[in-house]
């Protein structure tokens, strides 16, 4: 049984001694100094009542017996005994005096007989004189009796002295009893006021205590109160800055996306009820991400710092200013007309338009695109509120950046944008449902050098089908799906498509040289594409010597370090890299010797007016030549004429794509030109 | 007061008939003592039988109704059967009026009693104690008790010390 229990005891006693000795030494000290105080009053409380109990029950006995009374009339009836004795005495011939003598008597006899019964032991201990007095007259009745507990005929006179003269001895003895009896009265009477005097002390302690009781608590209440207080505020401040911090954004100390919402929700209640005029405005920063890439995030932080300054100085206090994102901004207006927030806009683009910031030397310009909204009782949620306000945000950043934007219902740049909107949603739809198709276009070889019998070399080309069917080409959602960062995934679909195309169909391959697919620029900033792809490629068993992945040299400036990075990883792994669409954006040839590249892609823009244009010819020309001294190839896109072929081969291009040698086809047709060995160029 | 209990004794038997003869010719007729007078009622009362009191002696008490009970006092050891007139009948037999009353023993001491005691309470005027006659050794000839051991507020010194002996006189007021 004992092993049962012991542990039930050990497990209810720990707590109890954990939560003792886990408090500080000072308070355990005073807790114990409390409880023996406690004790102590309350043990002096209970000693003090039980004194108290027992006054008031010695008094109340006291107050009891009354026997000075008693033995006073004893004493009258033996003097109205002796008083008719003596009548009898001296007027013998009254015939009624025998009568009265023996009532009287009879009287006094009674009034003996009744101590008999009625007093208690304690009484005649303590009254001496009593049971000498009570001795006496019971040995004068028993003398008396014979004579006179009857009426007598006849008594005769010196019967009659000698009862008168027996009697006083007697009387004196019960005199003496009354004095005895009130003496001690007097005494007991001086008890009594003893008794209250100490019934009065023990009162006068009693409350003593209790106070001291009410002090020692009332002070635990004010210590607890005030203990209780303290936690209070410190709550209160906890939640102040909990609350606080939920709110707010920790770098730009402005109103974070939730509760910014929720200002903007009691605007339009605002608006709704009062019928007031407000807006909301959106500030997304242009160039922010420049800083922050090339300067490092600290500088970016810094610099959102400083654009909120500058904002910040250009809107009032009562509006609410809140940090959305990253490096959008909203502004809540309460109570501003239509003019003053076109006003307010125009300087908030107008001052981060002046601002420079200033980092490692270097001066960067930021602007602002700027859209807002009119808050009008009729909008039906602040969610479309945003929606509208981000809407006309985004038109002043494609119209050009650090312009404003004011949306109006049936906005036509905000129609442009839900046009795209739905664009990305068709695009979105294709990817989930695998509506893609490859196609291929070949690219030839014009220099004669190069010119081999049955190499085949090509660009996958990605068509989407519509949900009627109909086929749409990059050029129409390929800036949709960089847009709504929908590009990598087409990426990644095409990869995996093409590599287990080429798995499938590996022996039919065999005259295939080189098959370029593209990669966006999205794809080749994302690093978790990219360590997707180079995984892919460690899995599938391609020869990734005919692969060669087109990369626009924008997109390829752009993420410098990490294009870089990548191409090296491709090329370790044997594909070749393409630099898509060279010559159109204002990228310096300085990058080609950075690049690890493989082949140059002329953009097709040269090819347009090649023959009429001597800048466009010697800037292929020099395209070419700068390729050669970096061991590139060249090929030149959209090649349409012999003419424009012919002299491409002047200027030194190795590789023609375009109409002339081929219609983009099904990728399939790949497979079939196998048979057909001969290349259609080196028939020209 | 005179009180000559031989005298009593001696004409107690004749007076009996007397008494009966009374009772018989019914409340209204408060007969005048024969022997000595024990009991004088004065004050409000309607029946009298001199001037402004009325007086009893042994036989005219005795002739009244007699009440009895058992209880033990504070003056004996065991418990007594007390016999005699209730006090409620006496002040019925005067036609007592009024709130209190006054009761003198014959040593004069005296205690006021509450009217509605009577009622109340009915306490006896014992003329006996177990079948014995009281002498005035033994608190008699009239000695007032209360029932004791019927209610339990009659065991306190207000009715110890309204259970008057040796009574002589009652003032009705």
């Amino acid at each position: 049984v004992s092993s049962i229990t012991e542990p039930r005891v050990l497990a209810y006693s720990l707590p109890m001694r954990d939560f003792f000795s886990g408090l500080p030494v000072s308070v355990r000290r005073w807790l114990l100094g409390f409880a023996t105080f406690i004790l102590v009053t309350l043990t002096g409380l209970c000693w003090i009542q039980y004194k108290q109990i027992e006054q008031v029950t010695r008094g109340t006995v006291q107050g009891h017996d009354n026997f000075v009374w008693e033995f006073y009339e004893l004493e009258l009836d033996l003097i109205r005994y002796q008083t008719a004795l003596r009548d009898a005495i001296s007027h013998p011939e009254i015939p009624d005096g025998l009568a009265q003598v023996s009532t009287s008597y009879n009287i006094f006899a009674s009034q003996v007989l009744l101590f008999e019964s009625s007093i208690s032991r304690d009484v005649m201990k303590e009254q001496s004189t009593f049971s000498q007095a009570y001795a006496e007259a019971k040995a004068y009745l028993q003398k008396a009796d014979p004579l006179l507990e009857k009426t007598p005929h006849t008594l005769a006179v010196s019967l009659r002295q000698a009862l008168l003269q027996e009697s006083y001895p007697l009387q004196a003895s019960i005199h003496r009893l009354v004095l005895d009896a009130h003496a001690t009265q007097s005494m007991r009477s001086s008890q009594t006021l003893d008794d209250i005097r100490r019934f009065a002390l023990y009162e006068g302690i009693t409350a003593a205590l209790l106070l001291m009781l009410t002090i020692g608590f009332g002070l635990l209440a004010v210590q607890q109160l005030t203990l209780a207080g303290r936690r209070q505020r410190e709550l209160e401040s906890l939640h102040l800055e909990a609350s606080h911090r939920a709110a707010h954004d920790p770098l730009t100390n402005l109103v974070n996306r939730f509760e910014f919402e929720k200002h903007l929700s009691r605007v339009l209640d605002l608006s709704r009820s009062q019928g007031a005029e407000h807006a909301v405005m959106f500030v997304d920063l242009d160039r922010f991400k420049i800083v922050n890439d090339t300067c490092g995030h600290g500088a970016g932080d810094q610099l959102l710092r400083d654009v909120v300054r500058v904002i910040g100085n250009c809107v009032r206090s009562t509006d609410t200013f809140g940090r959305l994102g990253g490096d959008e901004f909203g502004v809540i207006l309460a109570h501003c007309g239509m003019q003053e927030v076109a006003r307010v806009a125009e300087q908030i683009r107008q001052a981060v338009d002046d601002f420079r910031f200033e980092h490692g030397g270097r001066r960067f310009h930021i602007g602002a695109s700027i859209g807002w909204v009119q808050v009008h009782k009729n909008w039906p949620s602040t969610a479309a509120i945003l929606q509208a306000a981000d809407s006309a945000c985004y038109v002043a950043k494609h119209s050009g950046r650090n312009r404003v934007h004011a949306y109006e219902d049936n906005d036509s740049g905000v129609l442009a944008q839900k046009e795209e909107t739905q664009w990305a949603l068709r695009v979105e739809e294709a990817l989930d449902e695998g509506r893609f198709e490859l196609h291929w276009q070949r690219i030839v070889s014009i220099q004669p050098r190069h010119a081999r019998h049955g190499d085949v070399y090509g660009e996958v080309l990605l068509r989407m089908i519509d949900k009627d069917g109909r086929r749409v080409s990059p050029g129409d959602f390929m800036p949709v799906a960089e847009r709504f960062f929908l590009a990598s995934r087409m990426d990644r679909w095409v990869l995996r498509t093409v590599f287990e195309w080429m798995v499938q169909h590996e022996k039919d391959l065999l005259h295939l040289t080189r098959l370029s697919v593209n990669l966006s620029g999205q794809s080749v900033g994302d690093s978790a594409f990219r360590a997707d792809v180079l995984s892919l490629m460690d899995r599938m068993p391609v020869d990734f010597r005919k692969i060669c992945f087109e990369v626009t040299e924008t997109s390829a400036i752009t993420n410098l370090n990490e294009s870089v990075a990548f191409f090296v990883e491709l090329r370790a792994r044997g594909a070749r890299i393409a630099l898509d669409d060279f010559g159109s954006g204002m990228s310096s040839f300085a990058y080609l010797k950075t690049l690890p590249a493989d082949v140059l892609k002329i953009d097709g823009q040269f090819m347009r007016k090649l023959l009429s244009d001597p800048v466009d010819r010697v800037s292929v020309r020099s395209m070419a030549q700068l390729a050669k001294a970096t061991h590139m190839e060249t090929v030149a896109e959209w090649v349409e004429t012999q003419e424009v072929e012919a002299l491409l081969r002047e200027l030194g291009v190795d590789y023609a794509q375009g109409y002339l040698h081929h219609r983009p086809e099904s990728l399939d047709g790949l497979l079939t030109l196998a048979q057909v060995t001969e290349p259609a160029c080196l028939a020209a | 007061m005179k009180s000559n209990f031989r005298a009593i004794l001696r004409f107690g038997l004749p007076l009996f008939f007397f008494g009966l003869l009374s009772a018989g010719l019914g409340a209204q007729v408060l007969l005048k003592p024969k022997g000595p007078v024990i009991l004088t009622v004065t004050g409000h009362i309607s029946q009298r039988n001199t001037d402004d009191s009325a007086e009893f002696d042994v036989d005219m008490l005795d002739a009244l109704p007699v009440s009895q009970f058992s209880t033990a006092s504070p003056w004996h050891k065991k418990q007594v059967a007390f016999a005699g007139p209730s006090l409620k009948t006496l002040l019925g037999a005067v036609g007592a009026r009024g709130k209190v009353l006054t009761m003198i023993a014959m040593n004069d001491y005296e205690i006021k009693v509450p009217f509605d005691d009577a009622a109340q309470f009915e306490p006896v005027l014992a003329r006996r104690a177990d079948g014995q006659e009281l002498t005035v050794r033994q608190k008699g000839p009239l000695f007032m008790i209360y029932p004791f051991d019927s209610k339990p507020v009659l065991k306190g010194d207000i009715y110890y010390s309204r259970s008057i002996w040796q009574l002589k006189r009652i003032v009705v007021e």
